[in-house]
């Protein structure tokens, strides 16, 4: 592990573009991972999740645009892969090589960057199989040798594309815990996923991309603050809807039992549908949380995915 | 140069190293196990050959002979399956990884592609290496066991131009495998190429309209049987040698420019783009 100034980001993208052929699969990406959060990565299949960070890793070259890495030009991969780890969606490795022959292997390409003493610590949480062929592993048992692998080295930056994919809850548990002890040590974790409530549950701030395009970016909090919720009031006497209606970001969705309930949905904050409320006798109010799916598909709309 | 990523090469190729070895080996050792009883056969056969049915035996080749039976039977077929192991190795090198997707496990880690497609071409030469030397120590074996008499330094030579001439295949299937969108197409197209090679460079002394063409037949570069026969031809191992190097420095060089794990087709346009430009 290197040491990074604070001011640096670990990643920072500007305007980045790809096409392939007729598909404009990144349209001027741009963000910024600060160092030492977890930075989740989300958007549908073809969003332009696996081109960005193939990008990252200079397997594929922009149109325009450019990114940068712990303060390297990602193109500079010498300086810039010893300072990382990854784990791709689709992994693979040889078949026939153990797990032990493969953390050998790329530890043989990082020279003494890898502390064995710390790949065993790793293979004991993540229980994982280190004498056997990994063509003979299951899909979860595969997963935890390519997280060891992009653990191992102790990098900077952990870029990480569906981590928990097929990993059974423990190991899940185990992997959350990994990371956020990789925080904890200052170090930054890219973290792209489909597991919304985990994303939930260990980033700081996440960016949501939608047909190559950043379509939010921002702490998890924030995002969840900024989604339509969805409020149910309760009045011990009728109460005229339309004073609700009328409100800015308020939506009432239904008028029952003569007026005296009311289904509406905010968007934003709810101070003046509260403060309306109280005009009347509000027996209760009811708002449901809002998860990051919620806002995730509210983002994406019904049909609002790219393929 | 990365000795741990080359000690996987190796390792990687060892049991086709090991297999094909063998094979040719076994297939020499055959060849020359029935040279006695045969050649008294081919000396009474080659009078009443036509003068054109020899032409497209060889060259200059006197089949009475040990050196004129190596051109005429061993030297005539070994080139041809060496070079299919070498577009099996060589489209399997790169391409090969990248279609599986294990090349992205290596490329994550701190080295450069160039570096990575240099060990690479490392591991083809010194497994091509072992290929040849081990028939050329088969060959040596057999001749003092079958009581032949061969020319020492001319059949040795002879055995060792089979190691440029493989190399050169592998990287001209290993050039091709980075231009065309896929393993199997560039096998095949390479396959093609020394097939026809080797039909036409075999039918060329015979047809005076297909002599002209013999520098594009990628069989007329392999000089070990003309060194035995009619004499060598410096300018085609010259051209050769200079393929092995050029074709290695065109595969890195479009390796090194060209997107990865996105085999659609082949993009002129972003591999004459200058690097710099890439940037907004």
């Amino acid at each position: 592990m290197e040491t990074t100034a604070a001011h640096i980001p670990a990643i920072q993208t500007e305007g980045l573009t790809k096409r392939f052929g007729e598909v404009l699969a990144l349209d001027g990406l741009s963000l910024e991972v600060r160092p030492g959060e977890i930075f989740g990565f989300l958007g549908p299949n073809g969003a332009g999740k696996t081109t960005a960070i193939r990008i990252l890793l200079d397997f594929i070259r922009p149109a325009a645009g450019r990114a940068r890495i712990l303060g390297h030009d990602c193109r500079d991969v010498e300086a810039v892969h010893r300072r990382i780890g990854y784990l791709p969606g689709e992994l693979s490795l040889y078949p026939n090589y153990t797990a032990e022959r493969l953390f050998r292997i790329m530890a043989g390409l990082r020279r003494d960057q890898v502390s064995f003493e710390y790949v065993g610590r790793l293979c004991e949480r993540l229980k994982v199989q280190r004498d056997i062929p990994v063509g003979q592993l299951s899909h979860g048992s595969r997963q935890k040798v390519g997280l060891v692998i992009a653990l191992m080295p102790r990098p900077d930056l952990l870029i990480l594309d569906e981590p928990t994919s097929g990993l059974d809850p423990l190991i899940q548990v185990e992997v959350l815990d990994l990371l956020r002890e990789v925080r904890a040590e200052g170090r930054t974790v890219f973290f792209s996923s489909h597991n919304l409530p985990e994303v939930e549950r260990i980033c700081d701030r996440v960016a949501i991309i939608r047909q190559g395009r950043l379509v939010e970016l921002d702490s998890i909090e924030a995002v969840k603050a900024r989604q339509t919720r969805r409020v149910h009031l309760t009045f011990a006497g009728p109460v005229p809807p339309e004073r609700f209606a009328a409100l800015e970001g308020v939506r009432v969705d239904e008028a029952l039992d003569g007026n005296r309930q009311l289904r509406v949905v905010v968007a934003g904050d709810m101070d003046a549908l509260v403060k309306t409320a109280a005009g009347f006798h509000c027996v209760s109010l009811v708002s449901e949380q809002p998860s990051l799916e919620e806002e995730f598909l509210s983002l994406y709309g019904k049909g609002g995915a790219a393929s | 140069m990365l000795i741990s990523l080359l000690r996987k090469e190796l390792r990687d190729l060892r049991a086709q190293t090991i297999a094909w070895s063998t094979g040719l080996g076994a297939l020499l050792v055959l060849v020359l196990a029935v040279y006695p009883s045969i050649s008294e056969v081919y000396a009474d056969m080659i009078e009443q050959l036509p003068e054109q049915w020899l032409a497209f035996v060889g060259e200059g080749v006197n089949l009475n002979t040990l050196e004129g039976y190596l051109q005429a039977e061993v030297f005539s077929f070994l080139p041809i399956v060496l070079a299919i192991f070498a577009v099996l190795i060589g489209t399997a090198t790169l391409v090969g990884e990248e279609s599986k997707g294990t090349l992205d496990l290596l490329l994550a880690q701190p080295i450069t592609r160039v570096r990575l497609a240099t060990t690479k071409l490392a591991g083809l030469v010194i497994v091509l290496g072992i290929v040849t030397a081990v028939l050329l120590v088969v060959f040596w074996v057999m001749v003092p066991l079958m009581g032949l008499e061969a020319s020492g330094a001319k059949a040795t030579a002879a055995f060792v131009l089979l190691w440029p001439f493989s190399v050169g295949i592998a990287f001209l299937a290993l050039l091709l495998s980075q231009l065309l969108p896929n393993r199997a197409l560039a096998g095949t197209l390479t396959a093609a190429v020394i097939i026809a090679g080797y039909v036409l460079d075999s039918l060329a002394p015979s047809v005076s309209w297909l002599q002209p063409g013999r520098p594009v037949y990628v069989t007329a570069y392999f000089q070990g049987g003309n060194l035995l026969g009619a004499g060598i031809q410096w300018a085609y191992l010259g051209v050769l040698a200079g393929f092995v190097f050029t074709g290695a420095f065109a595969a890195l060089w479009l390796f090194s420019r060209r997107d990865l794990g996105t085999r659609t087709h082949l993009q002129i346009g972003q591999l004459l783009r200058p690097r710099k430009t890439a940037r907004r």
